[in-house]
């Protein structure tokens, strides 16, 4: 018997992930000897690089193409490479599926598939319908066609809602004007018809399910633990809730499914839960199913197969937490994908390698904490420090500080010797200081590598005292620090850096005044972090708003800058000079306007604005430039930011491990000029990181969690 | 208010509940729900209490004896903690 190959879709594993690199995961664990085809409509689908997991690409149409195209191309694609079965992972793509049923009979590619009628009862807007028939409670829905109709709703809803579009997103509104400018983004992103969905409080679950002829063969059970401000769950835990499975079960029934879903619940205090959506696919969490011995997606496989599997229920008490991780090449290694072919190989060029491994005269190892290990869809950058100190030519042991038991980057496997809890960082209350002192005594660290804004004041504050503790660290001194704030950015202009011209917002009342003054288009920015592109004045009061509603008054504005961006991440030294810097050119961007790939450039005038940067400010430790380089203007500094970038592991994989280098620096070690590797691509990707829940037991009972996730 | 519940004379934890208790601070995970719960110093010690089956008026004895605190006062936290536990299904009362 030849081998299996599986055709999988669904590799945009960015803020809000598609399923298909956990079902990939999943399908591995199951059976290693299975191959894998990654179907992806393009190069910037980055769960497409996970190197160990995937044997071929090949490229699909886009999923809002036509049955017609996709059948074409699969029919090309199974002429020149085997394709057994094919698991698609996206809801807007499942309806070409299944009307291309006879198609993929015909070429020999097995699937196992909901009727037309079954994937159209479970859409939203039927949700309502399909409630009543299986007996199961549904939020209170209204169904949206036009912008008119979204006008009209605004007024006589009452709030707050959920506005959804036809097929994914969602967003929270919280009075008319919020829901209008929410539904004006979604219908322009997704189009009509959009729904709006009562607000129901409660805790979250998420039901997977794999089902036959409606009757179910394999359910895992989650309960959500945290979510991103999408609703995306990042952290969860498999629970053992036979009623929830048991409702999830009606709906399937009542469909008549076949194949994979997802039922999504919400559970209010009094007990009662209700559906508020149904996915006719695998949800993004779902390796963890598979590591709680429910393998779903291995089960579809063998439900396609004709086999006719035992019932498999995953056991409760597996938690996941959802990292942002690198992967680093040299150069795009799907560069050369193009439409015509299934390439295989593509990911087994040999991967970046740190410059300097076998230095003589490096100093010991030693024992390094680091800070920040949320690694949520926004990350904060301690784990891709840790993880560019893992490949240091002689890696330190590596102790993980976090004000978070939940932070996801803690339950990443290979990075922490041991993670430690810390109070909240805050210099008035809470023992900050004190404890962070302590930890690092205790643990042995004898160096410190803070990555969050928050903490930076609180540490450069504390630095005399942590070296008195014989922990070392690199930051600037306060006054320094407080000189590159966003409020005292525009400051640097007098020092010949261009900026885009920039306002405070005191108040929402003062927006009139910002839009005059900077024009129709303009950014709006939180005080530490968030940024969003306002082109309406009812859009810039509803973002004001939301920002506001996290960081406070006042807000920075800032003048729109049309042009390529680029991230410069850097390292000075006490004397003020830069010994590495890598410029990243942005490639790879999300809806969001986040960055999750980028190639590194050799380009002198923004390396020498790095170096001026750190001359002028006087400047020591870590940071990061982030620019927009105008066809016509020239280059202009957007953002400085205190720390490593969250990207930063590109800089190992490209020859100038920077994290590295900050250690060495500051503990006194002469470190030359270090110069990256041009060409050295990355992406990020969002990876579940799986284990048992006793391991987030452990560090809220102890404070601390030594050995790796498993 | 308080003081008016009932404190049940054994208190036995679902098989469902996973426990783990440290010397200051302890944590319950409920496997059918999903909920976690992180306890203080005091409320760890009468878990732990409670887990191993003892009575409790030896409960509150034995907080009484760590926290230097009035038995009324413990007694009516104990019964609130119990109310609590009732409440989201991790333990079953005897007596």
């Amino acid at each position: 018997m030849g081998e299996l190959w599986i055709g999988v879709t669904g590799l945009y594993s960015t803020d809000n992930p598609h399923p298909g690199l956990g079902v990939i995961r999943a399908l591995r664990q199951a059976d290693p000897s299975w191959r894998i085809l990654a179907l992806i409509p393009d190069r910037s689908a980055t769960g497409a690089y996970a190197a160990e997991l995937i044997d071929a690409h090949a490229i699909l149409p886009p999923p809002w193409s036509s049955p017609k195209v996709l059948g074409a191309r699969l029919r090309a694609i199974a002429h020149r490479h085997p394709l057994d079965i094919v698991i698609p992972t996206l809801d807007t793509e499942l309806p070409h599926y299944v009307a291309l049923r006879g198609t993929l009979r015909r070429l020999g590619i097995r699937t196992a598939l909901p009727t037309a009628a079954a994937l159209r009862a479970r859409e939203k807007r039927r949700l309502p319908l399909l409630g009543r028939q299986a007996a199961v409670p549904v939020p209170e829905t209204v169904v949206m066609l036009s912008s008119e109709a979204v006008r009209r709703a605004a007024a006589r809803l009452h709030y707050p809602q959920v506005v959804k579009g036809a097929m994914v997103d969602t967003v929270v509104a919280h009075s008319a004007e919020d829901l209008r400018v929410a539904a004006g983004e979604l219908g322009t992103t997704w189009g009509y018809p959009l729904l709006a969905q009562s607000f129901v409080h409660g805790e979250e679950y998420d039901v997977a399910v794999v089902a036959r002829r409606g009757e179910v063969q394999g359910t895992a059970v989650m309960k959500k633990l945290s979510v991103t401000s999408k609703g995306t769950a990042w952290a969860g835990v498999t629970v053992d809730e036979p009623g929830l499975a048991e409702q999830a079960g009606r709906l399937a029934r009542v469909l008549r499914w076949d194949g994979a879903l997802e039922v999504e619940f919400i559970r209010t205090p009094d007990g009662r839960a209700y559906c508020f959506e149904i996915n006719p696919r695998f949800p993004s969490w779902i390796a963890l199913a598979a590591e709680a011995g429910a393998n779903l997606p291995a089960l579809l496989v063998r439900i396609a197969e004709g086999a006719e599997p035992e019932l498999i229920r995953a056991r409760a008490g597996r938690l996941f937490a959802r990292s942002v991780v690198e992967r680093v090449f040299f150069g795009n290694p799907l560069a050369a994908l193009d439409a015509h072919r299934v390439r295989g190989g593509l990911l087994s060029i040999p991967g970046a390698r740190p410059a300097g491994r076998s230095s003589r005269g490096e100093r010991s190892a030693g024992r390094v904490a680091v800070t920040g290990l949320n690694a949520a869809d926004n990350p904060s950058p301690g784990l891709t420090v840790g993880r560019s100190l893992r490949l240091a030519p002689a890696s330190p042991a590596l102790i993980g500080l976090t004000h978070e038991i939940l932070a996801t980057g803690a339950y990443v496997g290979g990075i922490w010797e041991e993670v430690r809890l810390l109070p909240f960082p805050s210099r008035e209350e809470g023992g900050y200081p004190e404890a962070l002192i302590e930890h690092c005594r205790a643990a042995g660290a004898d160096c410190l590598v803070p990555t969050l804004d928050i903490e930076l004041p609180l540490v450069a504050w504390l630095a005399p005292r942590l070296a008195q503790a014989g922990v070392a660290t690199l930051v600037p001194p306060p006054e320094v620090l407080a000189s590159v704030t966003k409020p005292r950015l525009p400051a640097l202009a007098a020092d010949g850096f261009r900026l885009p011209r920039s306002l405070m917002i005191p108040a929402l009342d003062d927006l009139p005044r910002v839009a005059e003054a900077l024009g129709r288009r303009f950014v709006i920015k939180g005080p530490l972090a968030d940024a969003r592109v306002v082109s309406a004045q009812e859009e810039a009061r509803v973002m004001a708003r939301r920002l506001a509603a996290t960081w406070g008054f006042p807000l920075l504005a800032q003048e729109y800058v049309e042009g390529e961006e680029f991230g410069i991440a850097a390292v000075a030294d006490r004397t003020h000079r830069v010994v590495g810097s890598v410029v990243v050119r942005k490639e790879i961007r999300t809806l969001n306007g986040n960055t999750w790939g980028g190639t590194v450039v050799a380009d002198r005038g923004l390396s020498a604005l790095a170096h001026r940067f750190a001359e002028t400010v006087r400047w020591v430790g870590p940071f990061e430039l982030e620019v927009i380089r105008h066809a016509r203007r020239g280059t202009f500094l957007i953002e400085v930011n205190p720390r490593f970038p969250g990207w930063v592991y590109l800089s190992a994989g490209a020859g100038a491990n920077l994290p590295w280098a900050a250690v060495r620096l500051a503990r006194g070690e002469r470190v030359p000029r270090m110069t990256p590797r041009p060409g050295t691509f990355y992406v990020r990707m969002a990876w579940d990181s799986i284990a048992p829940v006793e391991r987030m037991a452990t560090l809220a009972v102890e404070g601390r969690v030594s050995g790796h996730v498993g | 208010m308080m003081g008016a519940r009932e404190l049940p004379a054994r208190v036995r934890f679902l098989d469902s509940v996973s426990i783990r208790l440290g010397s200051e601070r302890g944590f319950l995970f409920d496997q059918r729900s999903g909920h976690v719960f992180s306890l203080n110093d005091s409320a760890t010690l009468a878990a732990a209490g409670l887990r191993d089956g003892t009575p409790t008026t030896d409960v509150v004895a034995a907080v009484v004896e760590a926290f230097d605190v009035d038995a009324a006062t413990v007694r009516a936290d104990l019964a609130r903690l119990v109310a609590q536990l009732l409440e989201e299904g991790l333990v079953e009362s005897h007596g």
